[in-house]
């Protein structure tokens, strides 16, 4: 009967986390039940390899130790980097922490806040109980949080089928991904964009299916610079300006934002040309300046006027 | 979905440590705990227990005993894992956005415990330096704050508020009953008095706020966003207007294949409707009701004609 997996795993870890001295390759094939299994060398070399893999994936740091002459000697794990430190918590902390446990959906995170919770009382005796989870609607995209941290911490590249806004097309990203964000209720992963060559936000909702994280290792940029990329996404510097006429009542967003000429239209600054043709097409604004977004105004106006002229079928 | 091994012997790697711990729990106890069926969780004590340090002789494998009558579990040898691996990337740092989360929402939790568990965590976790950064934007803390004295002292509250179904500001005096999350965005339930009904305010949608001296009213409120009363509207959404669909309450939803969604959701008003349709741009159809779907078209038409009328 070939060993379990899981079972193999466990011993592997036991092997090294008790050794006091790198373990020679050939000393865990020789101990490891479930190696054994192995019908040759190279079956044992792929086997060992791809544990040795998955193990460090799981966060289980599994150094490798090399001699003076640059020979692999063997692998061992540190118990200090392994383990959780002590966290002493008192009943008040306990408490806070179960709360912040439950600020999460169940769906999204569950698994990883229960699992944070159980090491974490293996460490202080305490019990925290299962977190029950309050928020039952997740915010959108909010599934896509756990690889994309641990991709961040690795610096690992990540790709997905993104869908940008206004966009009808599906396109593939691959990003650097430095930090994720909330902004607005809604999650951000920011980062260098592979593709584009310029650091972009791309909001968690338009990801489509899955985030994969790939084997490409990139270098992380400055913190400073991190934090001036979101002050950007929040307030984006304006590509143009426009001159509005509003409508007597109603248009609150845009009129936050215009300045009132004494000719009684509106100027209005905007960052982005299209979010600012939807903004005034919703508040019934009319632009009057520059010529080509009175323009693009009409046709979109066309547009849906056609659409909804005839009755649906 | 079946479980991998990786996720297994997470659960087995937690599972010692935690045991040793909470000495005499029993089977159905932990298995709660964990998440899993006690069943599974006998598989994972029976596995456990057959591994163990090179050599594998009686004193050199994990030791549980779970045999008892009622059911409690202890451990007499854990080898070398007596302590738990130190928490991942996605497992600490789901906890500290909670607790940042948390330090922005009402509620009398101890703020100071708040601080220094945070502290603690960030302590805890692997390499602080090289932990994903995360930011969580305040959420208007600021009403928060003072939203949540009126909830605990019980006083009635005047907003000038930026409705999104009217398009205009308006004034209303509330009694506030509890502030919620819904969908990522924070909200406060309350009576409306000039509505004389429950109503929900968004709290970025609110101007401007004043406590007031008055007591508030006691009602009945429903301890959840009310559902929307109106008209039932189905649309046919673009893809590259598909995100709107998120903050949405939809239902019957159809995709085709170029990626055309149809679905249908409730409108209270609308003629927030018709703005929200305008706004896409053609990227969003109102296929029934009728006199919605009209409604669309003659305010497009009686926007054009604004359009080119003007001077330029």
């Amino acid at each position: 009967v070939a060993t379990d997996r899981t079972e193999r795993l466990l011993n592997l870890v036991l092997c090294l986390l008790g050794a006091r001295r790198a373990v020679p390759r050939s000393a865990l094939q020789a101990s490891v039940p479930g190696y054994a299994d192995a019908v040759s060398a190279e079956a044992f070399e792929r086997m060992f390899e791809r544990d040795k893999d998955e193990l460090r994936s799981m966060g289980i740091p599994v150094e490798t130790v090399v001699n003076a002459a640059g020979e692999v000697e063997g692998y061992l794990i540190d118990e200090g980097s392994y383990a959780l430190p002590d966290i002493r918590l008192d009943a008040s902390e306990l408490a806070t922490l179960g709360l912040a446990a439950r600020m999460w959906s169940g769906a999204a995170l569950g698994a990883h806040v229960t699992t944070a919770l159980r090491k974490i009382e293996a460490t202080t005796g305490a019990s925290l109980g299962q977190p029950p989870f309050l928020v039952d609607h997740p915010a959108p995209g909010e599934a896509h949080l756990p690889l994309l941290w641990e991709a961040i911490r690795a610096r690992h590249v990540v790709s997905f089928a993104y869908r940008a806004r206004g966009r009808d097309a599906m396109e593939t990203r691959v990003v650097e991904p430095w930090a994720t964000v909330r902004w607005q209720g809604a999650w951000y992963v920011v980062g260098m964009s592979r593709e584009r060559k310029a650091p972009r936000a791309f909001r968690l909702s338009r990801i489509h299916g899955s985030v994969t994280i790939k084997r490409d290792v990139f270098d992380m940029v400055e913190h400073r610079e991190i934090a001036t990329l979101i002050e950007q996404l929040a307030d984006p510097p304006a590509s143009g300006s426009a001159c509005v006429s509003l409508p007597v009542d109603g248009g609150l967003a845009l009129r936050a934002r215009a300045r009132p000429r004494s000719d009684g239209y509106w100027d209005v600054d905007y960052a982005d040309e299209d979010a600012f043709l939807g903004l005034a097409l919703e508040a019934g604004a009319t632009c009057v300046e520059p010529s080509h977004l009175a323009t693009r105004q009409a046709e979109a106006l066309r547009r849906v006027r056609d659409l909804h002229e005839a009755p649906h079928a | 979905m079946r479980e991998t091994s990786a996720e297994r012997l997470s659960r087995l790697l937690a599972l010692v440590p935690w045991l040793e711990q909470h000495d005499g729990v029993s089977i159905s106890e932990a298995a709660s705990h964990f998440g899993v069926s006690p069943q599974e969780l006998e598989q994972d004590l029976w596995l456990t227990i057959c591994c163990g340090l090179p050599g594998h002789g009686p004193d050199q494998l994990i030791d549980i005993q779970f045999w008892d009558e009622d059911g409690s579990i202890h451990v007499i040898d854990t080898q070398s894992l007596d302590r738990p691996l130190r928490l991942t990337a996605a497992e600490s740092t789901a906890l500290l956005v909670g607790l940042r989360l948390l330090s922005q929402v009402d509620g009398d939790h101890d703020r100071s415990a708040l601080a220094s568990v945070t502290a603690k965590l960030e302590q805890a976790s692997d390499r602080p330096e090289e932990s994903p950064a995360v930011v969580v934007e305040a959420d208007h803390t600021e009403f928060m704050e003072r939203i949540s004295a009126a909830i605990k002292t019980h006083r009635a509250i005047e907003l000038e508020y930026a409705g999104a179904s009217r398009d205009e500001v308006t004034h209303r005096v509330v009694d506030p009953s509890e502030v919620v999350h819904y969908r990522g965005r924070p909200y406060v339930l309350a009576w409306c008095r000039s509505a004389d009904a429950q109503r929900t305010f968004r709290l970025d949608r609110i101007r401007s706020l004043r406590v007031l001296e008055e007591p508030v009213i006691p009602r009945r409120i429903h301890q959840e966003i009310a559902p929307a009363v109106g008209v039932a509207v189905r649309v046919r959404v673009a893809p590259g207007s598909r995100w709107l669909l998120e903050t949405l309450d939809v239902i019957d939803v159809v995709e085709d294949d170029l990626g055309n969604v149809d679905a249908t959701f409730v409108v209270a008003n609308p003629s927030w409707l018709v703005r929200l349709v305008l706004g896409q741009a053609g990227g969003v159809e109102v296929l029934d009701p009728p006199g919605v779907r009209t409604a669309v078209a003659v305010a497009a038409d009686q926007a054009l004609g604004r359009l080119l009328s003007n001077p330029s």
